[in-house]
């Protein structure tokens, strides 16, 4: 079962292990990232960063689907993590669960404007995280548990392009 | 309730609190000690915080080496009910006695965090990236 997915492009690192674990207790992170997959030293210093006891796969968009359909990811919590809302665009029409996507860092870079303290966005962002609206996901804008979360459509609607 | 008094060798006490607040949000519950700072007397400040402590609270006393004179002098109140000291802190300790449920055992953060120093080049080797590459 899906507990989460977080936007992250980051991807796994200590917020999201030690925060997110106490606050979730998800047994397995399934990290959904077609160049990340494909790196293996990347895989293996995120499977640093990856708490005691919480198994890991690093997995392309198609790969990463397919596993969380197996019947064994269903029977675990397993909290998903991905890039950008580009790719969880692509990995949501293949899912079969409709879990609440959690945005919780996009770092600043050229041409990207502040959504909120650690959401920097470009209109690429915004038009796939309003398809995924359109899909029927709840999107939270929360870096960590003790943050305060908001919605990402009361931030939308005042959001200048 | 369960607060955290970090004592250390100078402002490491409040370094490594600025580490763990910046992943997991401000902790009320920490009080730190930055020995042989200016203006800060170790002995006064520790009688200061044991004496603000209710008879109920538990306290984890966390120090930074464990033969060092800021241990020494924590090992003073380890008597006092439900004191625990901690010492050779590092940020994966700070992190799992922040996030642990009650009744967790403090031995089981402190194995954990043990395991977290390590020679990356060598644990590098032998390590499996993928859990799940039987599926």
């Amino acid at each position: 079962m899906i507990l989460k997915i977080r936007i992250d492009d980051r991807l796994l690192h200590g917020q999201v292990a030690y925060s997110w674990k106490s606050a979730l207790g998800y047994d397995a992170i399934v990290i959904v990232s077609d160049s990340a997959a494909k790196d293996e030293m990347r895989k293996t210093a995120l499977k640093l960063c990856c708490p005691d006891g919480v198994k890991l796969a690093t997995r392309t968009v198609e790969a990463g689907a397919e596993l969380l359909k197996n019947p064994k990811l269903k029977s675990m919590k397993v909290f998903v993590i991905a890039p950008d809302p580009e790719t969880v665009c692509r990995l949501a029409p293949l899912l079969e669960e409709k879990p609440a996507i959690n945005v919780g860092g996009m770092q600043m870079h050229e041409g990207k404007k502040m959504f909120s303290k650690a959401v920097y966005v470009d209109n690429k962002d915004v038009e796939y995280m309003d398809r995924l609206v359109e899909m029927g996901y709840k999107l939270e804008i929360q870096e960590v548990p003790a943050t305060s979360a908001s919605e990402y459509q009361t931030i939308r609607k005042n959001w200048r392009e | 309730m369960r607060k955290i008094l970090i004592a250390t060798h100078a402002t490491y006490a409040e370094g490594i609190r600025a580490a763990a607040e910046l992943i997991l949000g401000k902790q009320p519950a920490i009080t730190t000690i930055c020995a042989y700072t200016e203006g800060v007397f170790l002995e006064e400040e520790l009688e200061e915080y044991f004496m603000a402590c209710k008879p109920e609270d538990e306290v984890v006393v966390l120090t930074d080496l464990y033969g060092g004179s800021v241990n020494q002098a924590c090992m003073k109140y380890m008597e006092r009910p439900g004191v625990h000291l901690l010492t050779g802190v590092n940020l994966a300790l700070l992190l799992q006695v922040i996030t642990m449920e009650e009744g967790e055992e403090l031995q089981e953060a402190v194995k954990e965090a043990r395991e977290q120093v390590s020679y990356v080049n060598e644990t590098m080797t032998t390590m499996v990236n993928d859990d799940f590459a039987d599926l």
